[in-house]
């Protein structure tokens, strides 16, 4: 079943088209890879769907419904989530508040609720300390956020996105500065909340390793139009990506 | 990890202020330390009203607007036979109606734009109170405002007005600490500190920094109301730019996050300029000197002081229960 549908979505800067006319889906279950060389309009793409931009044209649909223009805030609560590449914390809060920040859109008390008991805030820390375990930061609890290491830091980015409860989790260059390790850790993780809670994501990365090892299909943009898509062993091997990235001598020698 | 548990301790202290506050017509050797006790009130009324906005992120230079609308509304209402109790909450109704289509439209503004935009309003506000002479009363105000009056006793004297003052300041303070603890205040902290992570957690930010607005602003019209119907009296001079440059001032000093900042700013902050009225002309100067070494050794605020002492012990816990994990 289809989970995201992108048709023929624009997006331009005043004369500078961004994102051309692409269209894909990503289906229930995926860890579809968005990748291309830089300012192919990855980001941009990423933030019309998310709805920190609006679309020139075209249409983004989600679970059936036309999502395409609608503020971030609104497409967070029909369950699609994102990550940033930078700043995703909250650095003066401790960490489990961090999480817990997550899960407010998702808690049942609303905007005027919890006035008068504290329950709201014991269920919130509840499903923040589970998601702070699934991403290894249990021990970090009562730290200061800007007090983490940069891996953790990134880390707990994504688990504040993954404690609003997304379907649909988008990671913005998840691992971009990340050590091997770090990076290997950090896959690892994502793998597990996939099997563990059916998330589907996207991800859009430059690390071609974490897309290879994660990844089941790939989409590839260059110069904002789509111009492969497949599973990474396709991909890695169309003529069309070979040159995006290398160049067009290097497909003829 | 639990929600931060309150102490007994701390709830004998509040306790105990409380108690000290509520008792000090008795103790209090002359009336204007009454009348000085019931400017705080007020202050921390308005003060507190500001922390809310400032707790959303945004910055309001025209809070003493707010307080000047609230002040006219009572005392209209009241001079046309309104009860002067029913037209307080109407006077923070007003401006809390004001504030919320002023911050829909305006709060899409960023930083320094909201700022002059609310500083814009404020100075609206006194110019439309001298120019309407023939509602306002011009530049002479309006005198005679009726005093509050409760199930007809009526509260005329300084010592009659004070406790209704603190009863009123009291519990701004209890629902400020209510508000700050729900989810609302959460989100507005949240909002404050990372606005588009928080807006990504499916949190509609403009709509949270509407409300702080609306609500920190409704509080300024109805303590702006009180202080009317305390003075008996209010004019374009009421509320001017000093003033919210002051209530700014005492959040500054006195801490931006909790409830304890707004407090300790107002109950240093209040009394000041009169402890200081005896070292002549020198005033201002001693005034100035020590907002400037505030902000230098404790930029966050007096209040932090405590904060900084206790997350120290918090730590200290904390590190010593990880080594402890360790070893075992």
């Amino acid at each position: 079943m289809s989970m995201l549908e992108i048709e023929s979505l624009k997006r331009s800067f005043g004369g500078l088209v961004a994102v051309r006319n692409v269209t894909f889906n990503v289906n229930e279950g995926d860890f579809l890879g968005l990748i291309g060389p830089n300012g192919a309009g990855k980001t941009t793409l990423f933030n019309v769907i998310s709805g920190v931009l609006r679309p020139s044209a075209g249409t983004v649909r989600f679970l059936g419904r036309d999502i395409s223009g609608k503020p971030a805030n609104q497409t967070v609560r029909q369950g699609l989530s994102r990550t940033f590449q930078a700043a995703t914390i909250y650095p003066e809060a401790s960490v489990i508040e961090n999480a817990a920040r997550g899960t407010l859109a998702s808690s049942l008390t609303g905007l005027w609720g919890g006035f008068l008991s504290s329950k709201w805030r014991v269920a919130a820390e509840e499903k923040a300390f589970h998601v702070l375990d699934l991403f290894g930061l249990t021990r970090r609890a009562a730290l200061k956020a800007r007090e983490l290491s940069y891996g953790e830091q990134r880390r707990l980015g994504v688990a504040i996105a993954l404690a609003s409860d997304p379907k649909l989790l988008m990671l913005d260059e998840p691992v971009a500065g990340l050590n091997p390790e770090e990076a290997a850790e950090l896959a690892s993780v994502l793998r597990r909340v996939k099997s563990e809670r059916g998330v589907t994501m996207v991800m859009v990365e430059h690390h071609m390793r974490t897309v290879m090892g994660l990844c089941n299909r790939v989409v590839v943009l260059d110069h904002g139009t789509l111009i492969a898509e497949g599973t990474p062993a396709e991909v890695v091997s169309n003529p069309l990506v070979i040159e995006a990235y290398l160049g067009k001598e290097a497909v003829h020698a | 990890m639990n929600p931060p548990t309150i102490k007994p301790m701390y709830y004998v202290g509040v306790a105990v202020a409380v108690v000290l506050a509520a008792l000090l017509p008795w103790f209090a050797p002359n009336q204007f330390y009454i009348h000085l006790a019931t400017l705080g009130c007020m202050n921390l009324m308005l003060v507190l009203g500001l922390a809310i906005i400032a707790r959303a992120g945004q910055l309001s230079m025209g809070h003493g607007g707010f307080a000047l609308v609230g002040g006219y509304v009572s005392a209209l209402l009241s001079m046309r036979g309104w009860s002067p109790l029913l037209s307080l909450f109407i006077a923070g109704l007003v401006a809390a109606a004001i504030a919320a289509a002023l911050g829909w439209i305006i709060l899409r503004l960023r930083g320094v734009y909201f700022v002059l935009v609310a500083f814009a309003f404020s100075q609206i506000a006194v110019l439309l109170a001298l120019d309407m002479s023939f509602v306002t009363g011009g530049a002479n105000g309006l005198v005679g405002v009726p005093p509050i009056s409760i199930f007809g006793h009526v509260l005329l004297t300084k010592p009659q007005f004070y406790p209704f003052a603190l009863v009123c300041a009291l519990t701004t303070l209890l629902l400020t600490w209510l508000l700050y603890r729900s989810p609302l205040g959460t989100m507005m902290a949240a909002t404050a500190e990372n606005q588009r992570l928080t807006e990504s957690s499916g949190i509609d930010t403009h709509r949270v920094q509407v409300i702080a607005f609306t609500i920190g602003s409704g509080i300024a019209g109805f303590a702006g109301a009180l202080s009317t119907h305390y003075l008996r009296f209010i004019s374009p001079d009421s509320y001017t730019f000093w003033e919210s440059v002051s209530y700014l001032t005492m959040l500054v000093v006195g801490g931006r996050d909790g409830v304890l900042g707004p407090v300790v700013g107002v109950l240093v902050l209040t009394p000041l300029p009169e402890l200081l009225r005896a070292t002549e002309g020198l005033q201002h100067i001693i005034y100035g000197a020590m907002l400037v070494l505030c902000l230098m050794f404790v930029p966050n605020g007096l209040a932090s002081l405590v904060q900084t002492w206790r997350s120290r012990q918090r730590v200290a816990g904390t590190g010593a229960a990880i080594v402890a994990e360790e070893v075992t």
